[in-house]
């Protein structure tokens, strides 16, 4: 029942761990046989990206370099610090920050890592990680590799503030997630190769032949149940494949429903099947309307009332579900304020714990069981913004268990009436995903789903 | 858009008549504006129809091409055009003060075109000016690259939020009014001045008819109206053509008279449409901070200025690798200052962003003016809490920085709590700025039970990013086999060919 | 169940001869697909701009002569010398290698200028170049043809362009200008549109003789005037998004029987024009028929659509807020109209249940500006 339908399967791959140590080895053996002055990993949504980070930054360490690590905000730099740190107790890891900043409790309590404002405070360190932002600040000091994670979130300009720093650098991010923008409406730079507003890959590789670019092949995030449907909608041209079977994970309840018949009933079709799609009555909405957001609280409420044990790989056993393995994704911030003091409301004790922000904010992280307000969800037209493929695979790939979606009926016809119009440009190449069609393939999926609110 | 404006519009739609959308105009208004109204032929790559300039009501310059595909009238066009501009910009280049570095002239200009594509017709001609040569084949006057340049600077500058060196009107009229139509019928300078001050003795609607009928109001440019093209342009070009040719300098001048005569038909009704509407604007009091945004048009006027004294060299064609980060950097940095200085200035912008949950005021209920902390280095600050009790929407979280136009300069809080109460929400900050150095703060620097505040977010202070220097693009940025593809004058500059000259 | 279709649009068009689709109904497809007035006057082949003019709101698409000539002029001078201009841009600027040229003109054939003899010729020399036989490279006005609705619609691209990498390439000349390497977006984009229907087309014509359609590239050829200068440059344009999202909408055009059957039996739009070709259909009748379908309209259909004025007028007199535009009409959820707004605002109404959040922030809007206006706003 997991499995999805209707997509081909990958080319015979005998077995996930193999395909993924193959990339892995293929990338490290580029980054060490010195020809390329960059190396760019496009991972898919939980490809191993921070275990790849972690362990390129070891093995340069171990060829005698002094790598630097790159990542686009503190929690990113704290989450590798931490595991950098765990996994190679024998590597002194230095942490750039600014003032003001204060060391997560987990961070706090390593021993082999050195908190510190300016590279002189670090001297010790082996390897040396900060934000994009603190990076800027620091001059007159040059590496000979940077790691930057998440590089298809930063922005060319900000690429063009570090660079000065490291001689080569492993570029690795996910290119189907949320492009960079700015406010600022300017066709100026529209065609340039070093257009500002562009992420930072990009930019590079338009002006650097024969950059090795490689893939990792392996979800090991997504079930089953969602990887092909996600690498079908948001990456047409490079295919990965979940690396748990069918049988690997699972969601059940730890008590009977009663009375709450619709939210119960979403709930067990997500808990069976992977996905749901809770659809409300078909009805034009402020994207603050309250019963759409009140919704998405009260399942994340009544799966934590319920109670349910997730079985994966990590916990044969079982586990029970905590409110931080809940998460709410939204695109709007406004939404985001509302769906907290909705949650609030539901009166669950555990729900303050569930996380709730906007897909920007919520790339690069993971969660069991993930409740999407849908960005189409009762508008009457579809802008950009909305159609914006990176930001439903953002949503829609968070989930290691479950993707609930909460949308009112009415997306396919609005789908219909707004074909994507972005504007095109001379010698500039369209982008894909084209997030018309990805919305129409993540429609169809939800449709087998459907649960009527 | 927040539903507050939202509501403006349907206001407006609803009673018939434009609804202030602001207090406050928030942009400099010169004393001495100068207007011009550029019209181009169509199908032609930026051509030149005519234009009609000057500095008051009274005494507009109309400058005709008689041939607008003709080289050598299009640059006599730009070099007539480009010695009133320069005599513009030049009278403000007088009045100089400061002492070296600091140096800066005191008033800088201030052109105004009808709508945006005003605008783009400037940036075209501005393109079309600034790399060509004033001698060897096809030289031109000394004063079209010049003009080029200048207008080049003037269109850059005009990207830059809050600047008011080169403005378009509906932009300026749609900052303060809302109307009852769309975004795209308030480019229509005669729509948008249709609910604004319609004609005396009609009625919005009538003005808005007759504002889409050309035979009643011509279209503002750069483009002509279709049917005048057809109907009375094309006969006579066609006529002048025939004259030339036949070198009959009679009929030549008849021809050139009866041109002068239809384009002054169809550019004066917007020249005076354009005089209305900056003296509608003139009425809305200037928005505080507008000053200070006026001063930083003045360095900027004074900079380029001295740059051109020194003999630069014209704008690139296209922005380099780290001209486009800094100009990047510097656009988001203007256009973040300007929209706070707008909610800072304007009762209604705030308004705007508190129905939104982007700020709030309300009634203080409870202080704590006495409250201290002890900071890192052992010294005991005031630190005063004080909650407000708000109708507002409140989006903002913990530890929000914060600005009040309603408290003293210098006043700074930041958000301790937000919890809501009932239909409304209390809100608790701290306040950590603008109580002067001593232990207890100053007298009025914190707001008392009773009082009515404001407080919007701090857009803060962000250093300014660090780039490579400019002619050492690093590799990421810069191709190896790159051979200053753009130079900064094009080596065709001047040999750009022409061509289609009936 | 064509037919019944078919004879229902034809009696939608009435006397009038049948329009077919052309580039500018291809483009509205694109822009306003669900609008059902739209729909069915394209299907219908009814004259639109007639419509509009006979109910008083004729539309405001008219064409300076000098557009016309210039556009004219231009594609001359690309064109002339067997396409020197054009191969000097697609060698140089666009570095492309043509091996060798063969120029074939589509234009009138010996004299005979009616499309579907021009058609088929087109698909006789065009079929022979894919299979590699005939020494053709550039075609001069090809004539195409693709089914819409059932209906034939003749196409006919500026010049297509055979191996370049061995794949057709359409190519459109235009005579808006590339000013250092960047055109008009709004003026890019319709030259796309117009491409992506040539390309469809194209792909349909080799499809049918079993040729797949990577024959023929979705990448256009777009020449156009470089900077100021009248000297021909070029750019490739990426049309992929566009022609999946014309073949869409085109594969939905077949659902206009849906439409119809909605419509009351004896609608009709005919003008019912005299033996002098004036209409005589009383304005007022015809208005009634117009008003009796639904309309979508928003201010962008003023760039696109010869029904705009006619569709703004019953707007702006329902009082909808479609006339305000997407943007504020966004701000007000199901709300349609601004008697709905105002009254909602004002506490003059009752809200539904469905109502009730929209109008809690309507009536906080109105106490600020009610607020803003009491201390004295500019009024």
């Amino acid at each position: 029942m997991r499995n999805d339908t209707g997509t081909t399967p990958e080319p015979a791959v005998p077995d996930p761990a193999t395909a993924a140590a193959a990339a892995t080895e293929a990338i490290l053996a580029n980054m060490a046989d010195g020809r390329h002055r960059a190396v760019v990993v496009d991972s898919p949504p939980g490809a191993g990206k921070s275990t790849l980070v972690v362990r390129a930054a070891q093995e340069l360490t171990e060829g005698g370099e002094r790598p630097i690590i790159v990542a686009q905000t503190n929690n990113q730099v704290d989450d590798l610090v931490v595991r950098l740190a765990r996994e190679h107790p024998g590597i002194a890891v230095g942490r750039l920050s600014a003032t003001g900043y204060t060391p997560s409790p987990a961070l706090g309590a390593l021993t082999n890592t050195t908190v510190g404002r300016t590279l002189a405070d670090l001297a010790g360190c082996r390897i040396i990680v900060a934000t994009a932002a603190k990076w800027a600040t620091v001059r007159d000091a040059t590496f000979g590799w940077a790691i930057l994670d998440e590089a298809y979130q930063m922005r060319s300009d900000m690429l063009l503030q570090i660079v000065e720093r490291f001689d080569r650098g492993l570029f690795v991010g996910d290119p189907g997630q949320l492009d960079p923008f700015t406010i600022v409406g300017t066709e100026r730079w529209i065609g340039l190769p070093h257009d500002p507003t562009q992420n930072g890959v990009s930019v590079m590789l338009e002006h650097n032949q024969n950059i090795p670019v490689h893939r990792l092949p392996v979800s090991w995030r997504l079930p089953s149940s969602a990887a092909p449907t996600i690498s079908r909608a948001f990456y047409p041209f490079t295919h990965f494949t979940a690396g748990t079977g069918e049988d690997t994970r699972a969601l059940e309840f730890r008590t009977a429903g009663f009375a709450r018949t619709d939210l119960d009933e979403t709930l067990a079709q997500a808990f069976t099947t992977g996905w749901a799609l809770h659809e409300l009555r078909r009805r034009h909405v402020p994207r603050t309307d309250t019963e759409t957001l009140q919704t998405a609280a009260d399942l994340a409420g009544r799966l934590l009332d319920r109670g349910a044990v997730a079985t994966c790989e990590r916990h044969h056993g079982g586990r029970p579900l905590e409110p931080g393995d809940i998460a709410i994704g939204v695109a709007h911030r406004d939404q985001a304020d509302l769906v907290r003091a909705a949650l609030a409301r539901t009166g669950s004790p555990g729900a303050p714990g569930v996380a709730v922000d906007t897909a920007n904010r919520l790339q690069g992280r993971e969660f069991e069981v993930v409740i999407v307000v849908h960005p189409l969800s009762g508008r009457r037209d579809a802008t950009a913004f909305h159609l914006e493929a990176g930001r439903l695979c953002v949503l829609a790939s968070r989930h290691r268990q479950a993707c609930i979606v909460v949308a009112r009926e009415g997306i396919a016809d609005l789908l219909d009436s707004h074909p994507s119009t972005d504007p095109v440009h001379l010698s500039v190449r369209a982008k894909f995903p084209d997030g018309w069609e990805a919305n129409q393939i993540m429609l169809d999926k939800l449709a087998q789903h459907r649960v009527a609110a | 858009m927040s539903t507050l404006s939202a509501l403006a519009h349907v206001q407006a739609m609803e009673s018939m008549q434009a609804v202030p959308l602001t207090e406050f105009r928030h942009r400099h208004l010169s004393a001495r504006p100068l207007v011009i109204i550029p019209l181009a032929m169509a199908g032609e790559a930026g051509a030149p129809l005519a234009a009609m300039v000057g500095s008051a009501k009274r005494n507009g310059t109309l400058l005709v091409v008689a041939q607008p595909r003709n080289r050598d009238q299009r640059f006599a066009f730009a070099a007539g055009l480009g010695r009133i501009v320069m005599d513009y910009i030049d009278s403000f280049r007088q009045d100089r003060r400061g002492e070296g570095e600091r140096s800066r002239y005191t008033d800088a200009p201030q052109i105004l075109v009808p709508n945006p594509g005003g605008l783009k017709a400037l940036a075209d001609l501005g393109r079309m000016c600034r790399f060509r040569s004033t001698s060897g084949p096809y030289a031109v006057p000394d004063v079209v690259p010049e003009f080029g340049m200048w207008l080049t600077f003037l269109v850059d500058k005009a990207e830059q939020a809050g600047t008011s060196m080169l403005l378009p009107v509906t932009g300026m009229l749609t900052e303060h009014w809302a109307t009852g139509q769309s975004t795209l019928e308030d480019q229509n300078l005669a729509s948008l001045m249709a609910w604004i001050a319609p004609p005396s003795g009609l009625s919005v609607d009538q003005a808005m008819a007759d504002a889409e009928n050309p035979d009643v109001c011509p279209p503002a440019g750069p483009s002509t109206s279709p049917e005048f093209d057809n109907r009375d342009l094309a006969p006579a070009i066609r006529k002048f053509d025939t004259a030339h040719k036949l070198g009959d300098p009679h009929a030549l001048s008849a021809a050139e008279t009866e041109l002068r005569e239809l384009i002054a038909g169809q550019i004066q009704p917007t020249w005076r449409m354009v005089w209305q509407a900056i003296s509608l604007l003139r009425s809305v009091p200037e928005a505080p901070r507008s000053a200070k945004r006026f001063e930083g048009d003045c360095k900027a006027f004074t900079d380029y200025s001295n740059y051109r004294d020194s003999g630069g060299l014209p704008q690139r064609k296209r922005d380099t690798a780290i001209g486009a980060a800094r100009r990047l950097s510097f656009l988001e940095r203007a256009l973040a200052e300007f929209e706070s200085d707008m909610a800072f200035d304007d009762r209604f912008v705030l308004a705007d962003r508190r129905s939104a949950g982007e700020a709030f005021s309300g009634t203080v209920v409870e202080a704590e003016p006495g409250r201290t902390v002890t900071t890192d280095k052992n010294r005991r600050v005031p630190r005063p809490r004080v909650t407000v009790r708000t109708e507002d929407p409140v989006r903002l979280a913990a530890d929000t920085k914060l600005i009040s136009p309603s408290m003293l300069a210098g006043h700074k809080a930041v958000i301790v709590s937000v919890l809501p109460d009932g239909d409304t929400a209390r809100v608790t900050v701290e306040i950590t700025g603008g109580m002067g150095r001593g232990r207890v703060p100053k007298q009025g620097t914190v707001p008392e039970p009773g009082q009515y505040v404001a407080y919007l977010p701090d857009p803060g202070w962000r250093p300014a990013p660090q780039f490579p220097a400019s002619d050492a693009a690093p590799w990421t940025h810069s191709a190896a086999d790159e051979v200053g593809t753009d130079s900064a004058v094009p080596e065709d500059a001047a040999a750009e060919e022409w061509g289609n000259e009936e | 169940m064509r037919e019944p279709v078919d004879d229902r649009l034809a009696a939608l068009r009435g006397s009038a001869k049948r329009l077919d689709y052309n580039a500018r109904s291809l483009a509205a497809l694109e822009n306003n697909p669900r609008c059902t007035l739209r729909a069915l006057l394209d299907a219908s082949g009814s004259d639109k701009a007639a419509i509009a003019t006979h109910v008083g709101h004729p539309p405001a698409f008219g064409q300076s002569s000098f557009a016309i000539t210039r556009g004219n002029a231009f594609e001359a001078m690309v064109k002339a010398n067997g396409c020197a201009e054009l191969l000097r841009v697609l060698r140089e600027t666009l570095e492309l290698t043509l091996p060798e040229v063969g120029y074939e003109d589509l234009n009138d054939v010996g004299g005979d200028g009616r499309s579907k003899e021009r058609h088929e010729r087109t698909e006789e020399v065009l079929l022979r170049a894919a299979r590699g036989e005939g020494d053709g490279t550039l075609f001069d006005h090809p004539m195409l043809c693709l089914q819409i609705g059932g209906h034939k619609a003749y196409l006919e691209p500026d010049l297509v362009a055979f191996r370049i990498d061995g794949r057709f390439h359409v190519v459109e000349i235009k005579s808006f200008p590339i000013i250092d390497e960047q055109a008009a977006p709004a003026q890019v984009r319709a030259a796309t549109t117009q491409a992506s229907a040539y390309i469809i087309a194209l792909r349909d014509l080799l499809g049918r003789a079993g040729i797949g359609e990577e024959a023929v590239s979705d990448t256009i050829v777009l020449v156009a005037p470089k900077d100021f200068t009248n000297r021909p440059t070029g750019a490739f344009v990426d049309a992929r998004k566009q022609v999946a999202a014309l073949t869409r909408q085109l594969s939905r055009i077949e659902r206009v029987g849906d439409l119809v059957d909605l419509l009351p039996e004896d609608l009709t739009f005919d003008l019912a024009r005299d033996s002098e070709d004036r209409p005589r259909r009383p304005a007022e009748e015809l208005n009634e028929a117009l008003d009796q379908v639904l309309v979508t309209y928003r201010p962008d259909c003023l760039n696109h659509c010869e029904m705009a004025f006619y569709c703004r007028s019953r707007a702006r007199a329902e009082a909808s807020l479609d006339v305000l535009g997407p943007v504020v009409r966004d701000q007000f959820g199901g709300i349609d109209t601004t008697t709905m707004v105002m009254g909602l605002a004002r506490g003059e109404l009752t809200p539904s249940e469905d109502q009730m959040e929209m109008a809690a922030a309507l009536r906080h809007a109105a106490r600020l500006r009610a607020e803003l206006e009491d201390l004295g706003g500019a009024a």
